[in-house]
């Protein structure tokens, strides 16, 4: 038997979240996210989360486990070795029912940064092609599932709601790296102000956040590079 | 592009104090460690036109570094970001104030006998 | 319509050690602003003629603030060390390895830190 502690919260009917434990009967191998479907279907039908994939792939499920924002489908029960799991909604981001929160400025920011590719020239007949070289510039940056591990983790975005936050840095880096991409100029300025890419204070909060071992602050350094006129 | 200015300044500022401060301290501190700091000592000190400049330069470095940083700290709350304009000039303001102040201190060593 | 953000401490966020050299950073660069100004206007003093910085001086060089003076060192020590760490960020070195610096830095800020209190312990112990 494994405890949850699950921060429950209706806005329109309650005035302050609060925890309700369950006792979950624990297999091996079971995911926090299993867990929550057995509260689900045995405890109590009540409560609210994001899923879809069930693979890590798809960044609905991200929520704070004990103590850190993870993704319920990836983090296994026994790798957390504790008795008590306390799990509640991603941190700093508006509670729209129990663990399911708004990401509405998440993706104004994602959208923000022009996140495709841009390119005025005519496309060749098949494809636009990259050597493995310019494609591995890209290849830690292009894992990102917006899942927005890191952006709820980020005290600066938490505190200034006009930063751009990781994961809109990172996928402006994404592109501005691309060796296909044409808008260098375009995205960098879309980066540049006193609330883009230089007020990241580096505190790693994100690299430390985010399930598929990406560092934003890698991709948000080299945008810093660039609005120094740094080739990158 | 003035965030890029104030934010590249701020660097710059930082190495040369880590340098300047450093070396500041160590000759102040740890040279003539325990000896009482005396009027006339420090006169004789600022006396050395290159320690008179560094000394100053430091001043003025460090007052923009610490200012700037103080506006930095703020700007990263909402609430500070609307009085954005407020907060540089009151900043400015103080660090012209302390900055004429000190350069004032520093000369009254070689000046008042 | 949706306006419920739970009140949450800036600490809620992932603390690791990045976390900390931020906040520490931030608590001593504050502190270090204080005390250029202060700093400025003990100085100052000198404008009231030797007597009067004089007199002061040996107010601050007695033993509570040679105790206050090795704060203060280790606030500069650390606000300057995780400087370093800072702008080798932003030329780009040593990102991936930011916790490795993060604890050299604790160890060389440790290490003066700890000279230093083992010179001045004579004139804080008495003379």
């Amino acid at each position: 038997m494994v405890t949850f502690k699950i921060e429950r919260f209706d806005p329109d009917v309650d005035k302050a979240p609060y925890f309700k434990t369950y006792e979950v009967m624990a297999e091996k191998e079971m995911s926090v996210l299993e867990a929550l479907f057995y509260i689900v279907e045995n405890l109590d039908g009540s409560l609210a989360f994001r899923y879809s994939c069930r693979g890590a792939v798809c960044g609905s499920c991200a929520m704070r486990i004990n103590g850190k924002n993870r993704l319920a489908c990836q983090t296994l029960i026994k790798t957390l070795r504790a008795k008590t799991i306390t799990v509640s909604a991603l941190p700093h981001l508006p509670v729209i029912k129990d663990l399911v929160v708004d990401m509405d400025h998440f993706f104004a920011k994602y959208e923000k940064v022009k996140p495709y590719l841009i390119n005025p020239s005519p496309a060749p007949a098949k494809e636009r092609t990259q050597s493995v070289k310019e494609r591995a510039r890209i290849d830690e940056m292009i894992n990102c599932i917006l899942c927005g591990a890191c952006y709820s983790a980020c005290t600066v975005a938490a505190t200034d709601p006009q930063f751009l936050g990781p994961a809109a840095l990172t996928k402006a880096y994404r592109f501005l790296a691309d060796s296909r991409d044409a808008a260098r100029g375009e995205r960098l300025k879309l980066v540049d102000g006193e609330h883009g890419a230089l007020r990241c204070h580096t505190l790693f909060n994100c690299a430390e956040a985010c399930p598929k071992y990406i560092v934003p602050t890698y991709s948000i350094q080299k945008l810093k590079g660039g609005l120094y006129g740094k080739q990158s | 592009m003035k965030a890029g200015w104030l934010w590249f300044l701020q660097r710059v500022t930082a190495a040369l104090i880590v340098i300047i401060l450093y070396s500041h301290i160590f000759r102040v501190h740890y040279v003539e460690l325990g000896q009482p700091i005396l009027f006339a000592g420090v006169a004789l000190r600022l006396k050395d036109l290159l320690i008179l400049l560094t000394d100053s330069s430091l001043l003025l470095l460090a007052l923009f570094h610490g200012l700037n940083g103080v506006r930095a700290v703020l700007l990263d709350y909402e609430f500070f970001t609307k009085h954005e304009k407020r907060i540089s000039w009151s900043l400015l303001i103080i660090g012209i104030i302390f900055f004429f102040g000190g350069v004032k201190g520093l000369w009254a060593f070689l000046i008042i006998k | 319509m949706l306006n419920n953000l739970k009140k949450e401490s800036i600490l809620a966020c992932q603390s690791g050690v990045g976390m900390w050299a931020f906040l520490l950073h931030r608590l001593t660069g504050l502190a270090l602003i204080f005390y250029l100004l202060m700093h400025i206007m003990v100085i100052s003093t000198s404008l009231r003629g030797p007597h009067a910085f004089n007199q002061l001086l040996a107010v601050l060089t007695s033993q509570p603030f040679i105790i206050a003076d090795l704060g203060l060192l280790a606030a500069v020590l650390f606000h300057g060390l995780n400087g370093i760490r800072i702008l080798f960020f932003d030329l780009g070195v040593g990102i991936r390895i930011q916790k490795i610096i993060f604890w050299a830095v604790i160890a060389a800020a440790a290490l003066i830190w700890g000279v230093t209190l083992y010179l001045t312990l004579p004139f804080i112990m008495g003379k």
